[in-house]
């Protein structure tokens, strides 16, 4: 039986889904709220990776984590893509769906990264058709995740202005990578304060915590959104100032190089919980699909 | 003010790896780390699609064919599994590796095995079922989704399971023309090598085909008893299924 679309515990935390650690989740459920896949890797017909996730989707509420549709493409949409995708919530009927604010796709050829875009007001036509298009496909919410940067871009509007027009003129919701955050405010040399104070906190629908690496041969030195160690210091206590602010959503501790055991990934995200306890007494986190 | 399509553009022309060439963005503090990005992340997939060919060519080689394969050829899509689609034809057409052919079979048979993997489910036809069917050769069949035949050069079947149980040699068997057969059984890709005739009919159930037409095609190059081998051993593997419709 699927889990119920749209409802998690307060604050819930969650971890990736990855392969490695399936036949554990699958033969004993993890003291874990939701558990969250990116959609490309599990865009099969058929096989026992699929039937895997279907044993996984009867235990764990689960989220869909895209990489590659490419919100950022001035060129439209990829069809087929978009086409999967629809496919895979359908049938998952996850807790949430998210994407990135980032390109990847140009004339035929997918560059495997999340490149920056400068934002202006014509990427924001452009981004926003696509988000449009995305949650019409989907007939739900997406959440569009804040990018971390490694170089300055000639914007025109600032990245809280962007995404508070986005979150405007298409009703998505923000997935707050806080790591994502710190990372470009160290790395561009903006104020991380001014930055979270002027995004639209209500339209958060799901923070993502994860650590980072510091490439000191880089002149300057840069922050690598690597995803490969645990959670800093500096991201948490900012988190732990957001939680204040926003005590329902939930939160999702991210882990794709040097993955660790299952338990310690657990540990991570007990940790969250903990940073999180102010969500005690608050209602439910619960987000409606677009109309 | 240059337009996103442009900018985009001038950002993919400076992505190509190491030739910065005249865009001013390719030049900037920061660039590099997508460079490296997309870069890195491609060979690593490479790497994670051909654990085989990546042993036996070795950490170096792999990485600098790998490197080079990236620089020339970039996925089409998201789903990474299907890049390195064209990995073992850039491998076979380095002339440093005509003495080892047996290594790009190797890698033909891991494409194919992921492939395999991830391919659709369906009911396989089973000699059993043809048999209730009123006219067996009106029945339209073809190929499973979940397997693929694989043209080798080399005898590499004992290789490989040298390799499927983590050793990093094993004796190559002889050159000639090799077909197998991937099929996937529960949880496993399964290698078969076959025959020629079953290689023919395997290849002529490629489009949804009646029955008795694709016998009847594959008789004209073999006398009917190899030909009823060649339905034995597909039924039997499990490596056709019945198609919805008879093609018009």
């Amino acid at each position: 039986m699927l889990m119920d679309a749209h409802r998690l515990p307060r604050a819930a935390q969650g971890i990736g889904l990855k392969p490695r650690h399936m036949a554990e989740l699958i033969a004993e459920r993890a003291d874990i709220d939701f558990l969250e896949l990116h959609a490309e890797n599990h865009m099969s017909a058929g096989g026992p990776m699929r039937d895997d996730l279907a044993a996984i989707a009867a235990r764990y509420p689960l989220s869909v984590h895209g990489v590659g549709l490419s919100l950022g493409s001035a060129e439209p949409l990829d069809d087929q893509h978009l086409a999967r995708l629809v496919h895979l919530v359908d049938e998952l009927n996850p807790v949430r769906v998210s994407e990135h604010l980032a390109w990847s796709r140009l004339e035929g050829d997918f560059y495997n990264d999340l490149l920056p875009l400068p934002l202006s007001e014509e990427s924001l036509e452009v981004v926003a058709r696509h988000v449009d298009t995305t949650q019409q496909a989907l007939g739900r919410q997406l959440l569009v995740e804040n990018p971390s940067l490694y170089m300055a871009l000639d914007n025109t509007l600032s990245e809280a202005d962007f995404l508070t027009e986005l979150v405007r003129r298409t009703g998505c919701g923000l997935l707050l990578d806080i790591n994502n955050a710190y990372i470009s405010a160290e790395n561009l040399g903006r104020d991380l304060s001014d930055y979270l104070s002027a995004l639209p906190l209500s339209a958060v629908g799901e923070f993502h915590l994860a650590g980072h690496s510091l490439d000191t041969e880089a002149t300057p030195p840069l922050r690598i959104d690597d995803h490969g160690s645990p959670v800093c210091e500096a991201v948490w206590q900012r988190y732990a100032q957001l939680t204040d602010a926003l005590p329902t959503v939930p939160t999702l501790i991210e882990w794709d190089t040097h993955i660790p055991s299952l338990p310690r990934w657990l540990e991570e995200a007990a940790l969250a919980r903990r940073y999180h306890a102010s969500a005690a007494t608050a209602p439910l986190a619960c987000l409606e699909p677009a109309s | 003010m240059t337009s996103l399509a442009e900018w985009q553009r001038d950002f993919a022309r400076a992505l190509q790896f190491g030739e910065a060439g005249d865009s001013r963005l390719g030049h900037q503090p920061g660039f590099d780390v997508y460079r490296n990005n997309v870069r890195h992340s491609l060979i690593e997939a490479l790497a994670q699609t051909f654990p085989h060919t990546h042993t036996l060519l070795g950490e170096r080689f792999f990485r600098s064919v790998a490197s080079d394969h990236v620089r020339q050829r970039l996925p089409e899509e998201p789903r990474l599994r299907y890049y390195g689609q064209a990995f073992a034809e850039a491998l076979e057409r380095l002339s440093v590796m005509q003495d080892y052919r047996y290594v790009v079979d190797i890698c033909r048979l891991e494409h194919a095995r992921l492939s395999v993997s991830h391919a659709a489910d369906a009911a396989p036809l089973s000699a059993e079922l043809l048999g209730q069917a009123e006219d067996p050769q009106a029945v339209c069949c073809m190929t499973h989704p979940a397997s693929r035949l694989v043209e080798g050069h080399h005898d590499v079947l004992g290789l490989w399971h040298a390799l499927e149980r983590g050793e990093d040699h094993a004796p190559v068997g002889a050159a000639g023309d090799w077909p197998w057969l991937l099929i996937r059984q529960g949880r496993r890709v399964e290698i078969h090598p076959v025959n020629p005739g079953t290689r023919r009919l395997y290849q002529t159930l490629a489009t949804p085909t009646p029955l008795g037409e694709a016998l009847a095609t594959s008789a004209r190059q073999a006398d009917q008893a190899q030909v009823s081998e060649a339905l034995g051993t597909l039924l039997a593997l499990g490596s056709l299924t019945q198609a919805q419709e008879t093609p018009a």
